[in-house]
């Protein structure tokens, strides 16, 4: 899981409080990948524990708020991820698969039905990754910049994926029925000739 | 804002012998000044069709299409020429370029068949020409180029003249896909700087996406609408 | 527009120049022939007309001598008394050699004329408006266009041959290159006849007497007088009738060529016809594209017959200069040949304003003629034929009955051309008319040329097996 790691590389850059975590990380990975605070909170204390980084406290405005700072450890480990090339693959977490797992045998107009609005739905969603796509080209290229593009792309590159299989799933269904309904059609034929 | 261009209940047939094939199927649709809606669907749904009726390149069997609230099946040869030539840019899939002319002189064709070659438009169609990236390959023959380079000649000719309608049929077809990123964002920065307004034909979901509003044509008639600024994904 | 012309016609055209080149030849070929035949017909016709204004003018009746020592001078006064005759003009006249600087510079025709009374048979036109004096011993006029190949001018001097041997002449004036000057192929010279009686020793004598009839008198009425008169003294001659058989001759070669024309027009028409029909069908797509673009119909139909019309100009221009150059070569193989002997020089193959303004606008005629047709089919194509692969655009049906109506005009125009041919093998007395075999000939040319000009579009724009094709929509699969 890569949040550690992602957390790990922007202290790298500085230290930062939790929120400042938090910020930087939704900039780079541009909305799409949602983490929330506690995801973020229980991250570092896990990182604190490893030794990865350390935590001190100071004064702002009278509030008090830990800052991080990433240690020697830190940036090894940082390094040596970020040389390696990642190797699994996407894992398919889908709901949708789960659902029509369990839904198919029983209502194909339900299931097609759930297809069309899940695909509308990645359409949607693809149509505002877009417009944030769209308006940061639009502020001129700057490496970091070019670093939340690139997400955005993937995540654009495998919502459009998601949406043919949706897609190929529905022509599928659409056809098993009528080569269904042709068998049944035969077995008929097949019936007045005896 | 006023609608730019209406579909009222169009129907299209072509016949073929005995044979008839419905190409559009009464369809409706309402399309704002500045608005890019994107049209997908499976191939022989009808959106290829359905764009040559509002380019006022093909007539419908029956219903009206408007442009400007100006009903095109009023109109004869000279007011639809004028109509194709001045508020329509039309980016064809075939890229439909001349030949014998350079990319350049494609490019320019609008402007002289309009009678509007001057130094002014033909500055801002250089200008296009640097968008798409064919600065370079201005003074070349189509048989010369890519696919990929024909396309953006065939873009660039719709774009040169500034038309206040674009419609694009499957413009980004022969383009890789950084490529099609940019011509993606040149048809926003179109309607986003100077209103213009734009139909684009598209299978590829991704470009679609750019659409303010995606339609799916099924069997000639509008199947699913999907407005991309309503929706709400976790 | 003219931009558009420039990018769209010419461009194309630049990229076919074989079949522009074929185009123009087509053009070229028709005006050639035409320019050519004209030429020389309208040349013949001026040799002609020269003719009898050299031989004799406005002489209506001659009277020649039977002996060959000439005619009292005194006959001319009697003849002139004879009712219907205006006038009785004198003339001596014989071939003579001439010398300059003692080389023989080849015959002349003198004639030695009464220059008062000469001016009611003949219109001299002196260009140095000197003429020669009434009497003056050694004067002699040439024309213009001998003297220039001697080399000589106003003021040189010349020797004839006479009967006493030479006599040195100056030449005191030169004849205009027109009516007179052209007798006896411009070896041509006058003086006055009193000179010329003594330069060859015909004191009180002439050897012809010009008759000028009164208006509307009949000339065998008056050669009846006259012989009747003389009595069998002289010899009475109208001198037209000379005229007519040459006429007559001359016009057996201008249907000659006259059909040489009609055949070089045909095959022009059907080269033209032929590649403008498949140059314009080329760009069917092009002209869809320019319909989607937004050119309206009218412009479409502009463009394409402004183009046959460049073409045809083009084809023009050279048709007129190589038909110029045809006439000169064909005018001297004819006058060689034919004419010679006539005493007839082919002169004045000037292009004159008509020809040249028939030759150069025939080519843009016959070329927007040929281009009527692709341009009518250009109108109806639809912008959307553009966004069609070629091999499944529309094409126009042929229609079966223009088909069978081209074909059989065709037919008549061959069949009666064969059947002519077969009974003027074996049919002397209607080979005698020349009139009507022209016309007959011309007339069956014309429907072979109509003919296949009609059946052209069915031959080459519709390959086997095609029936024309539906309208068919970009997407049907």
């Amino acid at each position: 899981m890569s949040v550690k790691h992602g957390l790990l590389g922007l202290l790298a850059r500085k230290p930062q409080n939790g929120y400042e975590l938090k910020n930087a990380f939704d900039e780079i990975a541009g909305g799409f990948w949602d983490v929330n605070f506690g995801q973020i909170y229980s991250t570092i204390d896990r990182l604190v524990k490893d030794g990865l980084i350390t935590a001190s406290s100071e004064d702002a405005e009278g509030v008090e708020r830990r800052v991080y700072q990433i240690t020697q450890k830190g940036i090894q480990e940082f390094k040596d991820w970020l040389d390696k090339p990642s190797a699994k693959v996407r894992p398919l977490r889908d709901e949708i698969f789960v659902k029509l797992a369990f839904m198919y045998p029983f209502d194909k107009e339900a299931i097609l039905q759930l297809l069309a609005e899940q695909r509308q739905l990645y359409l949607a969603k693809m149509a505002e990754l877009t417009r944030k796509k769209y308006l940061l080209s639009r502020q001129g290229g700057s490496r970091d910049m070019l670093m939340t593009d690139l997400l955005l792309d993937a995540a654009l590159f495998h919502a459009e994926a998601d949406v043919k299989w949706l897609e190929h799933c529905e022509a599928k269904l659409r056809g098993f029925e009528s080569i269904q309904r042709e068998e049944a059609l035969e077995n008929d034929e097949i019936g007045l000739d005896q | 804002m006023a609608n730019k261009v209406e579909v009222k209940d169009v129907f299209k047939t072509y016949k073929r012998g005995k044979a008839e094939f419905h190409a559009l199927n009464g369809i409706s649709l309402s399309i704002k000044e500045g608005e890019f809606l994107a049209v997908m669907g499976p191939s022989g749904s009808g959106k290829s069709t359905l764009l040559h009726l509002i380019g006022a390149l093909d007539k419908p069997t029956s219903g009206e299409v408007f442009i400007d609230g100006v009903s095109l099946s009023l109109l004869g040869d000279d007011a639809l020429s004028q109509i194709r030539r001045e508020k329509v840019g039309f980016i064809f899939q075939q890229f439909n370029l001349l030949p014998t002319l350079t990319a350049r002189e494609n490019i320019l064709l609008p402007l002289r068949i309009a009678g509007k070659s001057s130094r002014e438009t033909e500055r801002y169609a250089d200008e296009v020409i640097e968008a798409v990236g064919l600065t370079n390959w201005s003074s070349n023959l189509p048989e010369e180029m890519s696919g990929g380079q024909m396309q953006r000649v065939g873009i660039a000719r719709a774009l040169a003249i500034r038309p206040s309608i674009i419609l694009a049929d499957e413009p980004t077809g022969n383009l890789d896909s950084k490529t099609s990123e940019e011509i993606l964002n040149l048809l926003k920065d179109c309607q986003e700087q100077f209103k213009q307004t734009i139909i684009m034909v598209i299978h590829d979901a991704k470009a679609a996406a750019y659409g303010d509003r995606i339609i799916r044509l099924k069997d000639g008639q509008i199947d699913e609408e999907v407005e991309a600024y309503s929706a709400n994904l976790i | 527009m003219l931009t558009l012309f420039k990018t769209f016609n010419l461009r194309y055209l630049a990229k076919h120049k074989l079949r522009i080149t074929t185009i123009i030849f087509g053009v070229t070929l028709g005006i050639i022939m035409v320019v050519a035949t004209a030429l020389v017909n309208q040349s013949i016709l001026r040799s002609y007309h020269s003719l009898v204004d050299t031989a004799a003018g406005k002489t209506g009746l001659q009277v020649l001598s039977n002996t060959r020592s000439g005619l009292p001078a005194s006959i001319a006064d009697e003849v002139a008394q004879i009712k219907g005759v205006k006038a009785a003009v004198p003339v001596v006249r014989s071939d003579v050699f001439a010398f300059i600087n003692g080389k023989q510079a080849g015959s002349l025709l003198v004639y030695g004329i009464d220059r008062k009374k000469d001016t009611n048979a003949r219109s001299y036109e002196f260009s140095a408006g000197r003429q020669f004096r009434a009497g003056e011993p050694d004067a002699i006029v040439l024309t213009k266009a001998w003297a220039n190949e001697k080399g000589l001018k106003t003021g040189d001097h010349i020797n004839i041959t006479g009967s006493r041997g030479f006599k040195e002449f100056k030449i005191v004036d030169l004849l205009s290159d027109t009516g007179p000057a052209h007798a006896n192929l411009g070896s041509f010279a006058i003086m006055d006849i009193n000179t010329a009686r003594g330069l060859l020793n015909k004191a009180g004598k002439i050897d012809q007497v010009d008759v000028v009839l009164e208006d509307g008198e009949k000339p065998n009425i008056v050669q009846d007088r006259i012989k009747h008169k003389l009595d069998g003294r002289a010899e009475v001659e109208i001198p037209a009738t000379r005229g007519t058989e040459v006429q007559r001759s001359m016009e057996s070669m201008s249907i000659f060529l006259d059909l040489a024309a009609m055949i070089s027009i045909f095959v022009g028409a059907f080269i033209i016809f032929n590649n403008l029909e498949i140059s314009v069908e080329e760009r069917r797509y092009g002209i869809g594209t320019l319909r989607a673009l937004g050119l309206p119909r009218k412009k479409i139909f502009t463009l394409v017959i402004f183009e046959a019309i460049l073409l045809g100009f083009i084809g023009s221009i050279f048709g007129v200069a190589i038909g110029t150059l045809l006439a000169n070569l064909m005018s001297t193989a004819f006058a060689d040949a034919i004419l010679s002997f006539e005493r007839i020089r082919i002169t004045d193959l000037g292009v004159t304003p008509q020809i040249f303004i028939l030759g150069i606008l025939m080519g843009p005629v016959m070329a927007a003629i040929a281009s009527m047709g692709p341009a009518m089919r250009m109108l109806r194509v639809a912008p959307l034929e553009a966004l069609r692969p070629f091999e499944t655009a529309w094409r126009p049906r042929p229609k079966t009955w223009k088909l069978v109506v081209s074909a059989l005009i065709l037919v008549i125009g061959v069949g009666s051309l064969l059947i002519f041919v077969y009974v003027l093998e074996n049919n002397d007395k209607l080979s005698q008319n020349m009139q009507l075999i022209g016309n007959f000939i011309l007339a069956s040319i014309f429907l072979t040329f109509l003919g296949s000009v009609l059946l052209m579009p069915h031959l080459f724009l519709y390959p086997s097996g095609s029936k024309g094709r539906a309208h068919l929509p970009y997407e049907w699969p």
